[in-house]
């Protein structure tokens, strides 16, 4: 086997590791009843959002805030292009003709919905990827704060923070599962690919990485935009599952639950994104019972608001003291797994006091 | 092949290089020497795009390079092995170099050019799948050169790459050196180490705060020459 074709077979087997674990915790969201049920629909759609987010933010270490007005776009594209045409002459009455009268399926509108969120971030990311570091990710907060007041104020298609409603059949959690590991295999073979190595290099020592050719503000371009199109399906998916959307549903607790679950896993790999959201939503779940009241041996803990989003902010904080890289370090499960012994079979012997140290080769001299 | 002419650098309101003129020609190794703050570092900084070009020009092969960003000019054929070694350092060994290949067309040879980097580094291959930052100094400054050779370069820029190693692994630096001009591969080297490239290059050119001071070919100057003019007691 060539070293070329070794990267990918590796990504295809993590590709394949992830999307069973997914599988397995979908499987297992869906014992528990309804409520389970929607719950896990939702940790579904919030792993498209993270593992698109981790794109743009794991590759180019630059961390972006304002990745949830994409998802917003996509939402309201969708609601808007789904929406059955009575109701569309209710709640959108002022809407232009050419939009009054379409009827898209839930496919087309899913992909127009990225298509529009991805030429947003296109036109977003001209002046944005000229930016680095802190610049780059206050100009993502004026970003998330400028689309909500769009979205607040632009009445004629969004009917401002009353928000929209969307009565058509809800995506089967099948479906979901299925896009989440489409996401999971996109996600891997873009950092695998040409523009994933470069950004990363980017991420990593952004002086060498022009030093060799790469075009900084290109390559991460390319991840805005292609992470603003996976945002934007989850958000074409986010309100056909809710049923109804309004700016809010789009701003800062969804940012934070986003950036929660991508910082617990670990920002740099596609395992992260992954165990961030899972182990996130589990918790953020486990809270919310906890937050409505309940008895636990005997002991009574009485319903207590805002006990869950209390409870999110000591998971991340534990985590940043135990594992500041989050859980997976940022590395993926393919190099958690095999790293010891691989080391050990690589790195030189440590001297031993009888029979002194070994010999050097040439070319490996510690200095 | 390469021509600059007239160059200035400046950063902000200071000149860190005025008035510098240089050759190399195809297959040359050429020494850009001088003690720190000669303006070395910033001189291969504007020839190969990192520093903007404040006056003069510089061409290679007739083409002009200044004024083009970075990425441009390594796309040219000119690759900068930065000082300080520079390694992408979460990512493997197998990645750094695959990444120093991406400016390249003809993706079919490039298996085959990484195969000959890990015959000339072997250290490179007992270590192709590790992070490149658990690789110590000598072998990091193995990984930057393999790295830039790889976009294969027709001009090959090395900043300090002797800088911080131990007396052995300098060795291997400058045996490396010989081995790339035999290569046929053309070299502007910066350097403090002067005595050990003096040895190697065919002519040298040494700068002192920022000006061109001297420039002979290979045996032309002595260590004791060099040291005066190091210290500003000689200018030729």
């Amino acid at each position: 086997m060539t070293t070329s074709t070794r990267p990918w077979l590796r990504a295809g087997v993590l590709a394949a590791v992830l999307c069973a674990l997914v599988a397995l915790a979908t499987l297992l969201g869906t014992l528990g009843g309804p409520r389970l049920d929607r719950a896990t629909g939702i940790a579904l759609i919030m792993l498209i959002v993270v593992v698109g987010l981790k794109i743009f933010v794991g590759d180019s270490g630059i961390f972006s805030f304002g990745h949830v007005a994409f998802m917003g776009v996509g939402a309201y594209t969708t609601a808007i292009v789904m929406m059955a045409p009575a109701q569309r002459a209710f709640q959108l009455p002022e809407l232009p003709g050419f939009l009054a009268d379409l009827e898209l399926s839930a496919f087309e509108a899913a992909l127009l919905s990225g298509v529009v969120a991805a030429v947003f971030a296109l036109l977003v990311s001209l002046p944005l990827m000229r930016l680095s570091g802190l610049t780059a990710s206050l100009a993502t907060v004026a970003l998330l704060i400028t689309c909500h007041s769009v979205l607040q104020n632009a009445d004629r298609f969004t009917r401002g923070s009353g928000g929209l409603i969307l009565i058509v059949e809800p995506p089967a959690l099948l479906t979901l599962l299925v896009c989440a590991c489409v996401t999971i295999v996109a996600a891997l073979a873009f950092r695998q690919s040409r523009i994933g190595l470069r950004l990363a290099a980017s991420r990593e020592d952004e002086v060498a990485a022009r030093a060799i050719g790469v075009r900084v503000w290109w390559e991460r371009g390319i991840a805005f935009v292609v992470s603003a199109f996976v945002l934007g399906v989850a958000g074409s998916l986010f309100v056909r599952y809710v049923g109804s959307i309004n700016p809010d549903s789009f701003f800062l607790s969804l940012t934070f639950t986003a950036i929660a679950m991508l910082v617990v896993g670990g920002l740099t790999s596609v395992s992260g994104a992954v165990i961030g959201t899972i182990v996130v939503s589990v918790a953020l779940e486990v809270l919310r019972v906890i937050e409505s009241g309940v008895t636990i041996g005997g002991l009574e803990i009485p319903s207590r608001s805002g006990l869950a989003s209390v409870g999110l902010a000591l998971v991340l904080l534990g985590v940043l003291l135990l594992r500041p890289a989050g859980i997976t370090g940022g590395r993926e499960l393919s190099e958690l797994v095999p790293r010891r012994s691989r080391r050990a079979e690589q790195r030189p012997a440590e001297p031993d006091a009888r029979t002194g140290p070994p010999p050097v080769p040439v070319g490996a001299v510690e200095e | 092949m390469l021509r600059v002419e007239g160059l200035d650098v400046q950063y902000g309101r200071i000149r860190a290089v005025r008035d510098v003129s240089l050759e190399v020609s195809q297959g040359e190794i050429v020494g850009l020497l001088g003690p720190n703050g000669a303006g070395k570092t910033s001189t291969l900084g504007a020839v190969s795009g990192r520093l903007p070009v404040a006056g003069g020009r510089v061409l290679l092969e007739g083409e002009q390079l200044d004024g083009r960003p970075a990425e441009e000019i390594v796309r040219r054929g000119v690759s900068l092995v930065p000082e300080g070694r520079h390694v992408f350092a979460t990512l493997t060994v197998a990645e750094n170099l695959a990444i120093g290949a991406t400016v390249r067309k003809d993706r079919a040879q490039v298996a085959e050019d990484i195969e000959r980097q890990l015959e000339r580094f072997s250290v490179l291959r007992r270590y192709y799948r590790s992070n490149a930052g658990k690789l110590s100094g000598g072998e990091q400054q193995q990984l930057v050169i393999a790295r830039a050779l790889l976009s294969r370069p027709r001009l090959l820029l090395l900043d300090e790459p002797s800088l911080g190693l131990s007396p052995l692994l300098v060795d291997l630096v400058f045996e490396t050196i010989e081995q790339l001009r035999a290569e046929g591969l053309t070299i502007l080297l910066v350097e403090q180490n002067a005595s050990r490239t003096v040895e190697v290059a065919d002519r040298c050119y040494v700068l002192r705060g920022g000006e061109l001071v001297a420039h002979a070919p290979r045996g032309d100057l002595s260590p004791e020459e060099l040291g005066d003019i190091y210290l500003g007691a000689g200018e030729r």
